[in-house]
């Protein structure tokens, strides 16, 4: 999964609920580690904002 | 050596402010972390409104005088913004018609709405201007352990983790918690109820017909995939000074049959909802996001030497105020452990006493309020046109709210059993509505 910036509104709701911590914040916005990241559809399940797509 | 503080505490939000600025005046070595860069900046939907009807959360909250007043517990926080005082709670079924309940407070407010940014740019303030605080920004608090003699946090700082080490750890991280995660007590929740999803946004240029007020949009009709809550405030902003600004928010239940997102859901209610007329000459000032787990209360917020306070030990949500309340009480009690080894436990005692939901009736009341969701939207219009002209009086709160609204509807019982006599049955049944069913978070 990745998280496009430009939707991220930076609630950080995804970041605590990634079941493998492959959530980071930086510069106030959620980034998805893709090498840790496991597809599971977790952050674009519940975000808001639809920020989280492959 | 490794530095070893008094207290870590994860999250500076409210709760975790609170409670950094009360340890700090009492000379504890705190170290702060939150993963924001901009810690008092908010992108999280939050009503952010000061809910004033004495006993909430066995306190009572007021504005004077530029700051916020907690009078059982005996203290007070400047608050420098401006104030909206709610005049009025507005209930709008899909059809227009309407059930309002007029301020009950003696300056006849429901609630009163604030600016969080604001609240938060003042006590961070004091926290950084405090010593003995150090403040860690773009940290995340990803795991605690408890030891021998105190805690280990693992931090994540630029990519990097490293474990900080104190007597005392806090879990102020919010409704979703990973130190409460990390040590399985969302294993002793008594049931979860499901996660939501919540995008809110302010905006100028509303044509709002109940200036004033709190306004609740009740019922199916309002939304595309037919569950879900949408409400709209007017809010002090900062960023529009000249204007009146109004936040909607709309939350989707997040698990279950795929449903249209929050932000589909906003989208359609201010562009094609039933009250799009509101909204054709408004413009979006910004856009917030929440992601929540939903979950009954942490019944023990103590986990050995982790302290747990805000809505990182929730139901769903304590309030702002209930936040600065807890992380205040928590301060106390940690500073009296700090100081003679034991302490933590009047916190504990003092959270399962006053936080309403931790008591499973309330739920069970709150609930039997929240059942007219499960109505269909024309009983919803008819039973709200039986209260035109009623004079209801109350607070929004979400704890003694949903009984006003139950009661300004039995008032015209004896009339509904006349004429809708199964809709009358639907009425007495609420108890039995399941809280799933309410939320409408799926099956029960």
């Amino acid at each position: 999964m990745k998280i496009d910036a430009k939707k991220c509104a930076g609630c950080g709701g995804c970041v605590n609920l990634c079941p493998v911590e492959a959530i980071s914040f930086i510069d106030d916005r959620a980034r998805i580690d893709e090498a840790a990241c496991t597809d599971c559809g977790t952050c674009a399940q519940v975000c808001g904002v639809e920020a989280p797509g492959k | 050596m490794q530095k070893k503080y008094d207290v870590i505490i994860a999250g500076a939000g409210p709760a975790g402010l609170m409670t950094a600025q009360v340890l700090g005046e009492r000379g504890a070595r705190v170290l702060l972390v939150d993963m924001k860069k901009d810690i008092a900046r908010v992108y999280r939907a939050c009503c952010a409104n000061l809910i004033i009807e004495p006993g909430t959360h066995r306190e009572l909250v007021t504005y004077a005088g530029g700051a916020f007043h907690f009078a059982e517990n005996k203290f007070s926080i400047p608050y420098g913004g401006s104030i909206i005082a709610l005049k009025r709670s507005v209930k709008v079924s899909a059809g227009g018609k309407t059930l309002i309940i007029s301020g009950k407070s003696p300056e006849g407010n429901v609630a009163l709405s604030f600016e969080k940014e604001i609240l938060l740019q003042g006590m961070l303030a004091k926290a950084a201007a405090c010593s003995t605080i150090e403040i860690m920004p773009e940290t995340q608090a990803l795991r605690a352990e408890n030891t021998a003699d105190g805690v280990a946090v693992t931090l994540r700082y630029g990519g990097r983790e490293c474990a900080a080490v104190s007597r005392i750890a806090v879990a102020a991280d919010g409704v979703n918690s990973s130190i409460v995660e990390s040590l399985g007590l969302n294993k002793t929740r008594r049931t979860a109820f499901g996660r939501f999803m919540v995008a809110s946004c302010h905006m100028a240029g509303v044509d709002c017909p109940y200036p004033e007020s709190w306004v609740t949009f009740m019922g199916k009709g309002h939304t595309l995939g037919g569950r879900g809550q949408i409400y709209m405030c007017p809010k002090p902003h900062s960023g529009a000074k000249d204007t009146v600004v109004y936040e909607l928010t709309v939350g989707v239940p997040a698990l279950g049959p795929p449903t249209p997102s929050a932000k589909q859901e906003l989208d359609h209610f201010i562009n094609q909802g039933n009250f799009a007329s509101w909204f054709k000459h408004a413009r979006i000032i910004d856009t917030r996001a929440a992601a929540l787990n939903f979950a009954t209360p942490l019944i023990h917020p103590v986990e050995g030497n982790v302290v747990v306070v805000g809505d990182a030990a929730a139901f769903i949500e304590t309030y702002v105020q209930g936040a600065i309340m807890y992380g205040y009480q928590a301060a106390h009690a940690i500073a009296q452990q700090l100081a003679t080894g034991s302490g933590l436990d009047a916190y504990a005692r003092s959270w399962k006493h006053s936080f309403e939901y931790n008591d499973p009736e309330e739920i069970k009341l709150s609930t039997q309020g929240f059942g007219l969701h499960v109505l269909d939207d024309g009983d919803i219009d008819y039973l709200f046109g039986l209260t035109a002209g009623d004079d209801i009086h109350g607070f929004v709160n979400e704890f003694s709210e949903p009984m006003t609204v139950r009661g300004a509807i039995f008032n015209h019982m004896a009339q509904i059993k006349n004429e809708r006599p199964a809709l009358a049955g639907m009425l007495e049944r609420f108890g039995e509505v399941s809280v799933k069913d309410a939320l409408q978070v799926g099956s029960s």
